[in-house]
């Protein structure tokens, strides 16, 4: 491969992945952002959960 | 330069820094187990994963680490960036070590050492992983700390001088200030909230990060003095000649061994591929709901790691670009390159936005220490004392071992802080910490991979892997405390892709030779790995050492003889998305 070549794979190596970084960083911050929201449901089920009867 | 960190700056690195700390001390009330506190009760789904593995992954110390290499090695630095995403893909496509261990209910990797091996196994691997782990994040916070000093344009030093007598009383490094500052901030938050605290700052760090990458991205590429993508090939074209853009070659300029060759690629291959068994990725692996989100958490992490290091390799570059046509390079040779990235953006951002992307990065910096301070203490407390205890008759109850891995996480802190004071890196950031992690990736990729895959791999297999696998990696750190100390003047040109590459071969053949030479007492059985974990249902509060959702390691049958494994707990042979979904409360 040539200098030429090789700039040319780097240059659409470079803006193919920050376009696609920021693409799944949109798409994860949404995604995740209800995700939070059931992780602490799900640590705070204790509090919800029936308690076992009292002997 | 001071002058361009403004007030406005400032404010919103200190509202940032606030608020992250406020969240993590408020997620304490999360914490209930040793299971929530280390694995957020393995309730992370596909998202939150991606989120918090890269929020991890993509730390300041990343950022820093990969703009030093491309501002040493140009573009040729970009096919690491191609190695560590492909690599990612491909083992979250084909769930290749990850969804194995998720399966086998390990907390950490060395659990699975004992779970699949003995617990002598464990011990070692749980040693050397955490050597190799604390030596790694030991330039953390000087790294860290510099970024933070360049990009705000602190003096070097400052003077204490007496008010009433005007005597100079000290001289105080502000870089050292800096470290404490930020060790004693990371420590606070994650001292108190574990991992719920972990997953939950890191989502918010990866949403500020990712702003303030943007941002710097844009002002990199728009510079005029930097000239865009052609002014950038221009300098690397001029400064690093062919082995700026050909990463299989290397040149001698003057001094400078410049260019990263053959070997380096085939070392860097095959850590990327290894590096899923990284103790912070594996914490990933064991925290998510299932194998299954596992293994989409590694395909889209690994479609943002092209990202990850492509774009601070991308500034790197610019600040190339940047002080080769403004002058003042000559500033930046040698080991001076890693300030070259930072003091290249604090000239180049406007007001708000050097504030914003500063607040990333401390994000950034948080978000790496965190999970890397409770990943280590997590390994110590598990694998070593825990283990340790048991020899001598004393079962730590999950109360304690959550104090025990709080402690760590201090003494940890103070180490890194010791550390990051003392040793001199001998070569690029990058080199020293892909070394420190090849000590310990090479041994576990191959007791982990043979483990999962190969009936005959045994306990002997399992020791000599993790031995060879260290050897090389702790000599070249040796070396470098020699040199360190004056006792060495320098290590030869490309010592690390050396080291790093007869790391992976002496580990593969530690293995191999091994399980030939001791074999397995008992033959050639299925793999010993329990079936899934239960999802974690809502249970009454009261008994709290009953919500650890560890299997009990002693009681774990290891398979007898050449008796056919039961097909749940056969890894050969089952299907890797078979896994069902937790029921939670809605």
């Amino acid at each position: 491969m040539t200098t030429e070549h090789w700039i040319a794979f780097w240059r659409y190596l470079l803006y193919g992945s920050i376009g696609l970084y920021f693409v799944i960083a949109v798409a994860v911050a949404i995604g995740a952002a209800f995700d939070v929201g059931k992780l602490l449901r799900l640590l705070t089920s204790f509090d919800d959960a029936p308690k076992p009867p009292s002997p | 330069m001071l002058a361009s960190f403004s007030w406005l700056d400032w404010s919103i690195v200190l509202a940032y820094v606030v608020a992250a700390s406020v969240i993590g001390l408020l997620c304490r009330r999360y914490i209930r187990s040793l299971a929530d506190f280390v694995v957020a009760g393995r309730g992370v789904s596909a998202f939150l994963g991606v989120a918090t593995l890269s929020g991890t992954e993509i730390g300041l110390v990343t950022v820093m680490y990969f703009a030093e290499f491309g501002f040493k090695n140009g573009f040729s630095a970009l096919s690491v960036a191609v190695l560590a995403g492909v690599s990612m893909v491909f083992v979250g496509a084909s769930g290749f070590m990850i969804a194995g261990l998720r399966r086998s209910g390990a907390m950490t990797l060395a659990e699975y050492y004992q779970i699949r091996y003995s617990p002598g196994a464990r011990l070692l691997g749980g040693i050397i992983i955490a050597v190799a782990g604390i030596l790694n994040m030991g330039v953390f916070l000087k790294v860290g700390a510099l970024f933070l000093q360049k990009i705000s344009a602190m003096p070097d030093i400052i003077n204490l001088v007496d008010p009433i007598s005007g005597d100079l009383i000290a001289s105080l490094p502000v870089i050292n200030l800096i470290m404490t500052a930020l060790l004693i901030l990371v420590l606070a938050y994650t001292f108190v909230g574990g991992m719920v605290s972990v997953v939950i700052t890191d989502y918010l760090q990866f949403v500020v990060l990712s702003a303030g990458i943007a941002l710097g991205t844009f002002y990199a590429l728009t510079n005029h003095t930097v000239g865009g993508f052609d002014g950038i090939v221009r300098a690397v074209s001029e400064i690093r000649g062919e082995p700026g853009f050909n990463p299989f070659t290397t040149e001698i300029i003057g001094e400078s061994f410049v260019g990263l060759g053959i070997i380096f690629i085939i070392w860097q291959a095959m850590h990327w591929l290894g590096t899923s068994n990284w103790q912070t990725y594996a914490l990933r692996t064991t925290s998510v709901t299932t194998p299954g989100v596992a293994r989409q958490m590694y395909v889209f992490t690994g479609l943002t790691f092209f990202g990850r290091a492509t774009i601070p390799m991308l500034w790197g570059m610019a600040a190339l670009a940047y002080f080769a046509h403004a002058g003042g390079l000559e500033s930046f040779q040698g080991s001076k390159g890693l300030a070259a990235m930072p003091s290249f953006l604090a000239e180049v951002l406007p007001w708000g936005a050097l504030g914003l992307l500063t607040a990333g990065m401390i994000a950034a910096f948080m978000s790496t220490h965190d999970s890397y301070l409770l990943a280590w203490s997590a390994v110590i407390c598990q694998d070593i004392i825990g283990p340790v205890a048991r020899m001598f008759g004393r079962d730590l109850s999950d109360r304690v071992r959550v104090i025990i891995t709080r402690i760590l996480i201090l003494i940890i802190g103070l180490f890194v802080l010791w550390w990051s004071l003392w040793y001199q890196p001998t070569a690029t950031i990058w080199g020293y910490l892909a070394v420190t992690g090849t000590m310990y990736i090479a041994g576990a990729m191959m007791v982990l991979s043979f483990g999962l895959y190969w009936r005959r791999a045994s306990v002997g297999g399992a020791y000599a892997a993790l031995i060879l696998g260290c050897v090389p990696g702790l000599a070249y750190i040796i070396l470098g405390i020699l040199v360190t100390t004056g006792m060495v003047s320098k290590l030869p040109h490309n010592a690390e892709a050396w080291t790093g590459l007869i790391s992976y071969p002496l580990a593969l053949a530690g293995m191999i030779g091994g399980s030939l030479i001791w074999p397995r007492r008992d033959g050639p059985v299925a793999p010993a790995v329990p079936t899934d974990i239960p999802p974690r249902m809502p249970q009454p509060r009261e008994p709290e050492a009953e919500s650890l959702q560890t299997i009990p390691l002693e009681s774990t049958p290891e398979p007898q003889g050449d008796a056919p494994a039961s097909p749940e707990r056969d890894l050969l042979t089952r299907d890797t998305d078979t896994e069902q979904e937790p029921q939670r409360d809605n």
